[in-house]
């Protein structure tokens, strides 16, 4: 890694992330956060550069956060969704990135329902690719975002413990936050229903723990996942009801938790279900935290990938 | 390529800064308040030693910092900065006397991104900029209000202020090849 730069072309995921290059990006989310947080939130540091949030699945925080992060460092943002565009017209997804490469965006942000969306564009286009979340593969700001707000409280991750409650199997944040958290130094520990819990955990390096009160009892931070109603194509569990009662935490299972451990939860929060409203609600809870880094993970990423020339070998 | 060389040594430096802080003193006339962003990393240190030279001469100084990183002209040219400094500026600048302190000038590129990224922060009365050393090259129509030495040397060598609060042994105006990369 040299100093002056983070050389990644596209950001599709955070597997094969060394342990510096994600340090180096949360450095600069931090600086980030510092602009976000002053009364004049705007630099000029993507002037004139174009940003496309093309989301082909339904997402509040995440392409607002996307949008926010573009204009507050000057770039423009334009906004495609799937039900507005010629997708539902039937054009495919390799047409959509020819077509709006021709048009000549700097970064593209992507969000689609099948793995590996994100790097099928990236090999249409010239701009380069954020992967805003692709099926059940991979989720890479959202796990950066609970880095984040992770580092900000731990400083380091050595000998931290997190545990990652619920649909596992579905969830590419759960994906994203294994490799993140494993490449940082953390243990982590999914729990959830046998049903939901991937085959392969030992290519992700997490325990499997499928009690609740035992995998939430050693963790630094347990971060509750949201139930995916629709991404479950069959039935992998009786009722949300029944999930809820074995998988959710309200003020009962807060006592199952180290009094300092944190709350964390991607959101949305399914009220009641993964989180009753009094714990989501309460101090242990860092979700407005988790939603602030947002912006400022997004800002960091796209300042690294927009700004400069798009590759070393393209540069005088 | 030339080896580097010590254009002022710590007497000197001493005298210089001396002569900023009074420079600056007398230009300010009657205002008596007074705040200073240091331009990240080279102006740092030396924000932080004028701002005790003007206390000491009675002045009520703010101390901040700035990093131009994100306010730079040549983002779209250049690979972007893996790691930016904080800007730290916790006090209202509206209003009031704000000196932007840097220890070289030369193209007037950084004055200018250091100039805008302070303004973000609010309406100086007045907006300063005071620079160690001077060199010849400006690019854009900025210069320094005050400086303590004019330095000419050729492109290929470079111009640093060394201070003790850097890491370096002694404090030292000096002048070193530039390093081909």
């Amino acid at each position: 890694m040299t100093a002056s730069g983070f050389s990644r072309r596209h950001l599709l995921g955070l597997e094969g992330l060394t342990r510096d290059e994600l340090h180096q990006l949360l450095d600069v989310a931090v600086s980030m956060r510092e602009v976000l947080r002053r009364p004049v939130k705007k630099v000029p540091t993507l002037r004139g550069k174009a940003v496309v949030n093309l989301f082909f699945e339904a997402s509040t925080r995440t392409r607002m956060s996307f949008e926010v992060a573009a204009k507050v460092l000057g770039a423009d943002a334009y906004n495609i969704s799937s039900s507005g565009s010629s997708a539902a017209k039937g054009e495919t997804l390799v047409d959509t990135a020819r077509n709006l490469d021709a048009m000549r965006p700097d970064v593209i942000v992507v969000r689609h329902g099948s793995s590996g969306g994100p790097a099928l564009v990236a090999r249409h286009t010239r701009a380069a690719v954020v992967n805003a979340g692709d099926g059940q593969h991979e989720h890479p700001t959202q796990a950066l975002l609970d880095a984040l707000t992770l580092r900000d409280r731990w400083n380091s991750f050595e000998g931290r413990t997190v545990t990652i409650v619920g649909d596992v199997l579905h969830s590419r944040v759960a994906r994203s936050n294994a490799h993140a958290l494993r490449t940082l130094g953390a243990r982590v520990i999914f729990c959830g229903p046998p049903t939901l819990i991937p085959p392969r955990l030992r290519e992700l390096g997490v325990e499997l723990q499928p009690n609740l009160r035992r995998a939430v009892a050693e963790a630094d931070a347990v971060m509750m996942l949201r139930l995916q109603h629709e991404r479950m194509q069959g039935t992998f569990i009786p009722s949300a009801r029944e999930y809820s009662r074995l998988y959710g935490i309200g003020l009962d299972q807060l006592e199952w938790l180290r009094p300092d451990a944190l709350i964390m939860h991607p959101g949305p929060v399914n009220r009641g279900v993964e989180l009753s409203p009094e714990v989501a609600d309460s101090g242990r809870a860092v979700i407005l935290d988790q939603v602030e880094n947002g912006v400022a993970v997004r800002m960091a990423v796209l300042y690294l990938l927009a700004g400069g020339a798009s590759s070393p070998a393209e540069q005088p | 390529m030339s080896s580097s060389r010590t254009l002022q040594d710590a007497a000197g430096i001493a005298r210089s800064l001396d002569g900023l802080a009074a420079g600056l003193r007398q230009a300010l006339g009657e205002a008596n308040d007074v705040a200073l962003v240091g331009v990240r990393r080279g102006g740092l240190a030396l924000s932080r030693r004028l701002a005790e030279r003007l206390r000491g001469l009675g002045m009520k100084v703010d101390l901040g910092t700035a990093d131009i990183s994100l306010y730079r002209d040549d983002a779209h040219l250049s690979w972007p900065r893996a790691s930016i400094g904080p800007t730290e500026i916790p006090f209202a600048i509206d209003g009031r006397h704000v000196v932007v302190v840097d220890d070289v000038f030369w193209t007037g590129r950084t004055a200018r991104a250091a100039m805008d990224a302070v303004l973000d922060f609010g309406r100086p009365r007045r907006l300063w900029f005071v620079t160690f050393a001077v060199r010849p090259g400006r690019e854009l129509p900025i210069v320094p209000d005050l400086s303590a030495i004019e330095v000419n040397v050729p492109a290929d060598e470079k111009v640093k202020l060394h201070l003790v609060e850097d890491g370096h042994p002694a404090d030292g105006l000096v002048v070193e090849p530039r390093r081909m990369s």
